[in-house]
This record gives C-alpha cells, structure tokens and sequence, in this order.
C-alpha cells in the first residue's frame, strides 16, 4: 500500500516554531526506508501523521489513495502499524501471548486467524517459549522483541518502527533482519526511523532524513554518505567502513564489511 | 520542557504566589469549615466565592481557574439539578410541570447550595495548586521542623498527578495505534479504561523504586538538620493571620459541636 504524504506541516501548541515543515514523499508498496535525522527533527513526529495520532495542520496524507483526514487512529489502525519507542509505553496485558493478540484481535480478525498471526509474530522474534509469562517479568530487551511481536501481529500492510534496534544485542538485531526481509516478501512497506547508520548501510536501500522538520534528503542510502556537507549539518556520520574506503578511495564505496573486503582484495590482486 | 509541563503550578510574582504555603493550607481549611459547618451556608459560600475570584484576579489565574471549576461543576449541577429537582423527598413547591412530572423549588435549592460550597472549597484549592510551587511546600514543611518524609509524602502527589496524566495519554495513544477504540461510545470509552491500569500502575511501581534509588543517593535519610537551597519567606504579620485562621477554625468547630 503506497503512502502519500504531501506539503504536510505542523507546529505543537506549545512550540514557537514549525516542527513539520512542508514535508512531502511518496513511499511505495514494499518499500523499505529509513527516517532518520537529529534528534528532534521530526521523525517521530511525521511518523504519527501515518496513523492519525496527530493530524495535519496543513497539507495531506493519503495512504493507498485514502485521505487520511478525521479519520480515528483506531481505523487507522488496520493499516499502519506503530512500534513506540518505549515499549513500556505499549506494554498492557499480563501475558505475552494476550499482548501480542491484543492489537489484531482489536482490528477483529477471526480466532483461528488470530492464532496463527500470534504464533508466528512469536516465533519470528523468538518468543515462543515465553508465551506465558508475565510480560513484566522479562528483561528490557525481551520487552522490546515483545513489542516488535504486537506489532507485526498486526498484519498491516505498512509498518513503522521508532527505534526497534535500540537496546537489543547482535543476535535480537539479526532477528529483528529476519523479520523484515519476511515482512518484505510479503509486499508490505517497512519505515524505520533509527540513529543506526551501520544498520541502515546494511539493510536499507532509501533514506530521508529530516533536518528541523523539514526533508533534507530523500534518496538512496549511498549517495546521502558521499555528500558529506549534508551529513554533517544533519549530526550525522557515515559507517566506520564507509569512511574507511573514502580515504583508501575506493569507487563505489563499501556500505558492508563484505563488499569493502571484496573491493580491497581486488585492489590488492 | 519548561516547569509547567510537569506540574499544575503557573508562574507568577502576585502577592497570592508569595504567600507562605502554610497561610494558603490554612485557608483552603477555613473555606471548607466555613462553608460546611459554619452558620450561613450558600451566603458565606457565595462570599468566599467572590473573594476567591478576587484573589484568582489578582494572581492573573482567573482564566484557568474558571476553566477547570466549570468543567469539573457543570456536569455535577446538571446531573444533581435533574435528580433533585424531580426526585428530591423534601420536594413540595412546584416551579415548572411538564406533563405529569413536575420540577420543584427545594430540589433545585439544594443543588445550588451543594454547588456553591463546591465552588468555594475547589476555588480555594486549586487557587493553592495553581499559586504554590510544590518545592515551596516540601520546603515550608521541612522549614517548620516536621520530618521531610512527610514534606515528600505532602509535595510528591502535586509532582506526580501531572506527569501520570502524560504518562495516561502516551499509553492510550499506543494503544489506539493498536486499534483500540478510546473514543466515542460510552461504552467503548469504558472498556478502553481496562488495558490502561496495568501499564499505568506498573509504571508507577517502578517509578517509585527507582525515585527511592535517587533520593537515597541524595542522603535523603542521613541524619542531621539540612539546610535548603529555596526560601520561602514568612513575617510576622502572615504568621498573624495563620494563627487566626486556625483560632476562626476551632471556634466554627466548637459552635457547631455545641449546637
Ligand atoms: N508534545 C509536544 N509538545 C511540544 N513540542 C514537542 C512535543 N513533542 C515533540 N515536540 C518537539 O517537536 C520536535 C520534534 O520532536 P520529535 O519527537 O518528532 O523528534 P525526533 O526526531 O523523533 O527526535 P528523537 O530522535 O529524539 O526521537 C522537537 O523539537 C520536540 O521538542
Ligand atoms: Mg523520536
């Protein structure tokens, strides 16, 4: 489902300056995409837009050709799903299988349905075994897998993560990788809106970065790192490998650690 | 984020902010024993309430103040104005019929009269609230020699009550994200309150531990007299004024024992 977002500003109540400013992009259907920029950009706050937590002050957002104006975050809901950053926030039921059954059960999908959406959001974050407990008796790591879990359970054609890889360790990250490239298959649009430049130089092809809420760069990941001038006015600094094969000046220049070491024994040979 | 945001208390350098917070306590004390116990009900409230009003103006909170009471007042009169005035068993003067019901005169005196000291008592607190920065009474309190746990146990609910009330409305937003329906219908409103406790009273476990963690590394405990970076300025005079209020108090008190 493609998501529209055009001219979109907004200001809070209680700021004496725009936080959104004429923000417009298109995503398609099946895209991945990263929002990043410094902190308090705008990131979150464009990220609320997408489900009607906040409305537009001025501007449109239009998800699959649906204007979403007036619309309650509750139906909203069947189509975009929001990971917060703080999973406490999200936490509400006493056990992880309920929580994780609590938002498709909301978006009224059948039981057998809803069984078979909660097992495999369980297992794709390697919950299974957890399915009992309490889920404030887990670890602050497993609390945010726990959330990640309520949220694809969702089924929704697009999600968004604010900051899902903050606080898990290598293994829960390559699980959280396993999951996107499944959601991905799937046809569905993923924006993740992180300060990880390693991650994002791995596993996502396009970025917009806001820069005071208003959309600095929107394109593909590798040419954002070549313009250094923009990176540096929006905080942000290319991955270490990266840096590394600009000063070796290595043509294109590594995102991975794979490709580095194949350019470079290249070189060598 | 500016103090405001965490607390109900609005800045200002008015005669009622600078107060001592105990003059404040005192009076909200003498409202509600005046209005309650003392002899002429709705007059002496209906006086209170002009003062009140007075004392909002000149600490340039009228605006708020009105907003909250008449929030907080209006669906009370509404609801207590049909009941009593229709139902009410002291109800014999009729002032309206419609059909054959009919709406009564001591009904409605009643729910006036419960209104207006209503009024009076939440003008009077929440004129403390908006005027009184938490820290002054922690501060007064431990000023005046009482143990400063009871000064945390008096000044933390005026930190807390605002910041779970963010808190209330961070954890509804997700789970609307999540396609509860917190809107709307009665009834949808209601069930929506059930997923909110847990994460909410959990949260403030939680918050209690770790602000236990904090005041200790503070030495919150050691023993010893603390000096305070705040002041809050007393007189004479005030001090005059306290001990009058409280005199005014007992004297309504006995009065009514007596009678
Ligand atoms: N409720 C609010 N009221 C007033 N201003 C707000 C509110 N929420 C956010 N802001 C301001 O809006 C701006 C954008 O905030 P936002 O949370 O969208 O930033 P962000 O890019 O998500 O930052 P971070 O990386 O720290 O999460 C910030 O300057 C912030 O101070
Ligand atoms: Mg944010």
């Amino acid at each position: 489902m493609q998501i529209r977002i055009e001219n979109l500003s907004f200001r809070y109540l209680k700021s004496n300056r725009d936080n959104l400013q004429k923000v417009s992009c298109t995503i398609e259907a099946g895209e991945r995409v990263a929002l990043i920029g410094h902190n308090g950009s705008g990131k979150t706050t464009l990220a609320k837009h997408l489900n009607g937590l906040l409305q537009p002050q001025q501007g449109r957002v239009f998800i699959g050709n649906h204007l979403i104006a007036g619309e309650s975050t509750a139906q909203c809901a069947s189509k975009v799903a929001l990971l917060f950053q703080n999973p406490d926030d999200q936490i509400c039921m006493r056990r992880v299988y309920e929580e994780v059954a609590f938002g498709p059960k909301n978006l009224g999908h059948s039981s057998s349905r809803l069984h078979i959406l909660v097992k495999e959001a369980l297992t794709l974050f390697d919950l299974s075994h957890l399915s009992e407990s309490n889920p404030y008796d887990l670890g602050y790591s497993e609390r945010k897998r726990l959330a990640l879990a309520s949220i694809t359970a969702m089924d929704t054609p697009i999600l968004v993560f604010d900051e899902p890889t903050a606080g898990l360790d290598e293994r829960e990250i390559s699980l959280f990788i396993g999951a996107i490239h499944n959601l991905q298959a799937q046809g569905k649009s993923v924006i993740m809106i992180t300060h990880d430049m390693d991650f994002v130089a791995e596993h996502i092809p396009r970025a917009i970065c806001l820069k005071s809420g208003a959309v600095a760069y929107d394109g593909l990941v590798q040419n954002l790192f070549n313009n250094e001038e923009l990176l540096s006015s929006c905080s942000l600094r290319p991955p270490q490998v990266f840096q590394l094969s600009r000063h070796l000046h290595h043509t294109p220049r590594a995102l991975t650690p794979e490709q580095f070491v194949s350019t470079l024994s290249r070189s060598v040979q | 984020m500016p103090e405001t945001h965490s607390t109900l208390f609005i800045p200002g350098d008015s005669r009622y902010h600078r107060l001592h917070p105990f003059n404040k306590l005192a009076y909200i004390l003498l409202t509600g024993v005046t209005v309650y116990l003392g002899p002429g009900k709705s007059l002496a409230a209906a006086c209170l309430i002009i003062l009140n009003a007075g004392f909002a103006v000149e600490a340039a909170i009228f605006i708020p103040l009105w907003r909250v009471l008449w929030r907080t007042l209006l669906p009370l009169a509404l609801y207590m104005g049909i009941i009593h005035g229709f139902f009410n068993p002291a109800n014999h003067t009729v002032l309206i019929s419609l059909g054959n019901m009919s709406v009564y005169q001591e009904g409605i005196q009643f729910t006036f009269t419960v209104v207006l000291q209503l009024s009076a008592v939440l003008s009077a607190s929440l004129l403390f609230a908006f005027c009184t920065h938490p820290a002054d009474l922690i501060t007064a309190v431990s000023q005046a020699g009482w143990p400063p746990a009871l000064a945390y146990l008096l000044g933390s609910p005026l930190l807390l009550l605002p910041a779970m009330r963010e808190r209330a409305r961070t954890i509804q937003a997700a789970q609307r994200a999540r396609g509860l329906e917190t809107h709307g219908r009665l009834s949808q409103r209601f069930r929506a309150v059930f997923p909110l406790i847990t994460p909410l009273i959990l949260g403030a476990i939680v918050e209690i531990e770790q602000r236990a963690i904090a005041l200790e590394v503070r030495s919150f405990n050691i023993p010893g007299k603390k000096t305070s970076w705040r002041k809050v300025t007393d007189s004479v005079v005030q001090g005059f004024f306290r001990w009058g209020m409280v005199t005014v108090i007992i004297m309504i008190v006995t009065y009514r024992f007596i009678n």
